[in-house]
């Protein structure tokens, strides 16, 4: 049935509705050593119909193909249920658009056998590294066709995406280490380019790194974050406090600061969809066309990522980051390529400047407390910093502190900008979605290093 | 669904052995935001699964549009004949009796004005509590799924389970709490939980400064829960036996905890959150040892490891999409004789731990970990003392295992994990 009818027909049971429907197809080749390990493809169809009535929304969402009437009419119930709501702004201008991002070579068309035999190649080289006692690869294309209607509306952003994701396992004696990378773009087969020695070399090197590494000293100290480090932290610990729902329900520590300097004047942060990495999209999942929109500046706080329900909450402009994980869930303030503005300082000189501290790298997990503003990351790999030289390799190192402490801390920011490439999504209430950080190397002169001793 | 399913297999024939699922889910999820409930979602999503063996090799392909089933077969078909032969052949489990696990009347059905009410009592029995402590995001969410399943070896089975969970983080000040009351039978304990959760929201002001030390830790459910079932499970299951990703590959027999803890599978027990009478393979699920008073007995298995390794399938295959694929059902861990105001008092000086910060931030392969807590609490002469802030704790859970002081009575199961709060000696606390 054609959405759009179905929302002009019923006009009059509701205030706003919208409607997201998405045709997707995955291919996933997963090899564990020399094994397959799963060969599949999955196809499928799915919708969401989110009504407001009188500011009550009422959501349903379903993969039955015809009953989108009978879905619509769930949605009504469900907000009826409802006594008390927000009034939701939703912006009434008529646009209708259809976004496709053509890769150069369509990753379907590429025969099973080519895609196992990829994939045997980069075990191979993993393998000749003795140590190594197991590696998986795993290719996973996707194609998907994401439809927004509503009365007004009708957009569709049709695109193909591949990840890539490389596992290595090392073992000397008694000792295991493990280590991951991945790679993630909106391009078709070309984007396997980019797995060459060079980029399973850095994988080998760390795993092998790590089988070596001595266990981090712990306690308060100085520490210089490379690229992807800086970058989660800046989306794990600053982003998300940025998120407006965290704002409006008091779980954030940025409650009440908005244009006062609170971070450092060398933090200049923005969120850009538009940007070509890993999060990016043109309309958000309410339809609202996406745009650079500046977090920090200076120090300053100065602004929150909005969906429609919070900028209306809240009295703003809708920034375009409502987003959701697939039609089954309702669309939530979330980032998408979070950019730190480059500074002037070089890694080397970042280094120079610390006695006793840590170099890390890379990251393999973070987590936020909102409310408190205590955050945790782990680093893929560290290296003791002594006397202004890389000294030691360490493993296991866990960074934390307090967002508003921390942010005043940054006594560097590098001049060297690089997105990580990674096939990377944030989590947030069981939703994940794509999502990238654009970031130089930083410094920040205190942080409490987990590690053993 | 099983006409469908009887279908595929009649016209898989010709291809080569085949299994088919369909699982319908049904969600009904009544969100609270804000001290408010502000949505309500329903949903339904069904899917059909087909796996094509082929001598050694395999593929599988799903689909939304069930109809569309012969292309989906088709599919599947189509790219076993293109994989690779595995190492060993696969073998389909042949036709088996199963237990009836019955869905529990009263919670299939619970409606949605049902779980608004709950999600009401949460909102007004938080704020009868303490008028200042609010619930900023909070769920009561109402899960069921049917699963029929079948393959051309004799399988046909057909089951229904549920749970309804409500999830609430509560704030005071600059503290907060999770609580979490998960049931499979019944309606969840609405004043319970409120009464936790509120109080260590209360107990949580001012906190201070945790000191950097080596000291005993109580680590209860949601500190212990996720550090067994995200890193001792899987190295516990035979797929990471076979791949190098187990730090128990040749333990079988050994003592490598201590001999307080056993642990067990269990995906028969009545009113277990997950319970479930056959695995994704159709192989009926069991009680499987995997620890025994501190000693390695058993992995556990789907059709794949158990074949590779000599064995029989522990029924805990837990898709089709890959070979092999493994999980857990009801992991029981063994229950103490002391209650946890007990093993406070024992303890004396330590920190208590209510919950841990990112469990995938642990290495899952070593065990080792180190990660920051929620809710953590000074022990000074044998009482909890003051909140502690940014404090984090590390260690290796494996070798915190070798020495466990006290595993206390109180069991819960909020996940797959039935544990109760336990207690270690010097661990590292990091302020």
């Amino acid at each position: 049935m054609d959405f759009q009818v179905l929302l002009k027909k019923n006009e009059s049971l509701f205030d706003y509705a919208d409607i997201r429907a998405q045709t997707y197809t995955t291919d996933i080749t997963k090899l564990n050593n020399q094994e397959v390990e799963a060969l599949n493809k999955n196809e499928g169809y799915s919708y969401g119909i989110r009504v407001l009535i009188n500011g009550s929304t009422g959501f349903a969402h379903s993969t039955k193909l015809n009953d989108a009437e009978g879905v619509l009419k769930q949605a009504i119930k469900n907000a009826k249920l409802l006594k008390q709501g927000v009034k939701i702004n939703t912006p009434g201008e008529k646009i209708s658009d259809k976004i496709i991002i053509k890769p150069q070579i369509n990753p379907f068309d590429i025969d099973y056998k080519d895609k196992i035999g990829f994939l045997k190649e980069v075990i191979s080289s993993l393998r000749k590294e003795d140590l190594i006692k197991n590696a998986t690869a795993t290719l996973i294309f996707t194609k998907e066709n994401n439809e927004f209607i509503t009365i007004n509306k009708k957009i569709s952003q049709e695109f193909i995406q591949t990840a890539f994701v490389c596992e290595a396992t090392a073992r000397k004696l008694n000792e295991i280490e493990h280590a991951r990378k991945t790679l993630g773009a909106f391009k078709g087969y070309e984007a396997l380019k980019e797995i060459d020695e060079e980029f399973l070399k850095s994988l080998k090197d760390e795993v092998i790194t790590n089988l070596n590494a001595k266990h981090a000293p712990v306690g308060r100290m100085p520490i210089v974050c490379d690229q992807a480090l800086t970058g989660v932290f800046f989306h794990e610990a600053i982003g998300h406090a940025c998120e407006a729902d965290s704002i409006i329900n008091k779980s954030s520590v940025f409650i009440n600061k908005k244009d006062q300097k609170i971070g450092s004047e060398l933090v200049t942060l923005y969120d850009d969809p538009t940007m070509d990495t890993w999060g990016r999209y043109t309309y958000d999942d309410e339809g609202i066309k996406a745009k650079r929109v500046p977090m920090f500046n200076e120090g300053v706080l100065s602004g929150f990522l909005h969906s429609l329900e919070t900028a209306s909450i809240m009295n703003e402009e809708p920034t375009g980051n409502g987003r959701a994980q697939d039609p089954s869930s309702l669309p939530l303030p979330r980032m998408s390529n979070t950019v730190l503005k480059p500074g002037t300082s070089t890694k080397e000189e970042m280094i120079k400047g610390v006695k006793k501290g840590i170099y890390a790298l890379g990251f393999s997990g973070g987590v936020v407390e909102p409310v408190t503003g205590q955050f945790s990351f782990k680093a893929e790999r560290a290296y003791l910093i002594e006397n202004g030289e890389i000294t030691t390799p360490l493993k296991e190192v866990t960074l934390s502190g307090n967002i508003l402490q921390t942010i005043k801390l940054i006594n560097a920011v590098g001049n060297d900008p690089r997105d990580a490439k990674q096939a990377s999504y944030c989590g947030k209430s069981g939703q994940h979605v794509n999502v990238a950080d654009i970031s130089p190397h930083i410094r920040i002169s205190e942080i409490i290093v987990g590690g053993r001793v | 669904m099983q006409e469908i399913l009887n279908k595929i297999l009649r016209k898989g024939k010709k291809y080569g052995e085949v299994e088919a699922v369909i699982t319908d889910s049904e969600t009904k999820d009544v969100i609270i935001d804000d001290n408010t409930v502000k949505r309500i979602v329903t949903g339904n999503n069904k899917v059909l699964g087909i796996r094509v063996t082929l001598g050694k090799r395999f593929g599988y392909a799903t689909t939304t549009r069930i109809n569309n089933w012969e292309n989906c077969l088709l599919e599947a078909y189509n790219i076993a004949k293109a994989s690779n032969e595995l190492i060993i052949k696969p073998e389909l489990p042949g036709k088996q009796r199963y237990e009836k696990l019955v869905l529990d009347k009263k919670l299939k059905q619970t409606s949605i004005d049902e779980l608004k009410d709950l999600a009401e009592k949460l909102i007004n029995e938080t704020k009868q509590a303490n008028k200042e402590i609010t619930l900023p995001e909070a769920n009561v969410t109402k899960y069921i799924q049917t699963t029929n399943l079948a393959n051309s070896n004799g399988v046909t089975a057909s089951d229904t389970n549920g749970m309804i969970t409500v999830a609430a983080e509560a704030v005071l000040g600059d503290g907060t709490a999770y609580e979490q009351a998960s049931v499979a039978k019944g309606k969840p304990n609405i004043t319970k939980l409120v009464r936790v959760m509120t109080d260590l929201c209360i107990k949580s002001q001012n906190p201070q400064k945790a000191e950097t030390r080596k000291t005993s830790v109580i680590l209860d459910y949601f500190a212990i829960a996720p550090l067994i079932e995200d890193i001792v499970i899987p190295a516990l299951s035979a797929d990471n036996i076979l791949s190098n990703k187990s730090v128990f590959k040749d333990k079988i027999g050994e003592g490598v905890c201590s001999p307080l803890l056993s642990i067990t599978d269990n995906g028969l027990i009545k009113g277990g959150l997950c319970s479930i009478p056959f695995d994704a393979e159709g192989v009926k699920t069991q009680k499987t040892e995997l620890i025994r008073k501190g000693g390695v007995i058993g992995f556990l298995h789907d059709s794949f490891t158990a074949k590779k390794m000599n064995t029989s399938s522990t029924g805990n295959c837990t898709s089709l999409l890959k070979r092999p694929a493994i999980g857990p059902t009801n992991i029981i861990t063994s229950k103490g004789d002391i209650t946890k105001q007990e093993m406070i008092k024992e303890t004396r000086e330590g920190v208590l731990i209510t919950s841990i910060l990112g469990i995938h931030q642990a290495n899952q392969i070593t065990g080792e970990f180190s990660l920051g807590t929620v809710n953590a609490f000074s022990i000074k002469n044998g009482e909890v003392a003051e909140p502690l802030r940014d404090c984090m704790i590390s260690g290796n859970i494996f070798e915190m295992l070798k020495q466990i002081k006290y595993i206390g009575k109180e069991q819960r199961q909020e996940s797959s994990v039935k544990t109760s709060p336990m207690c270690f000696t010097n661990i590292q606390v990091i302020g």
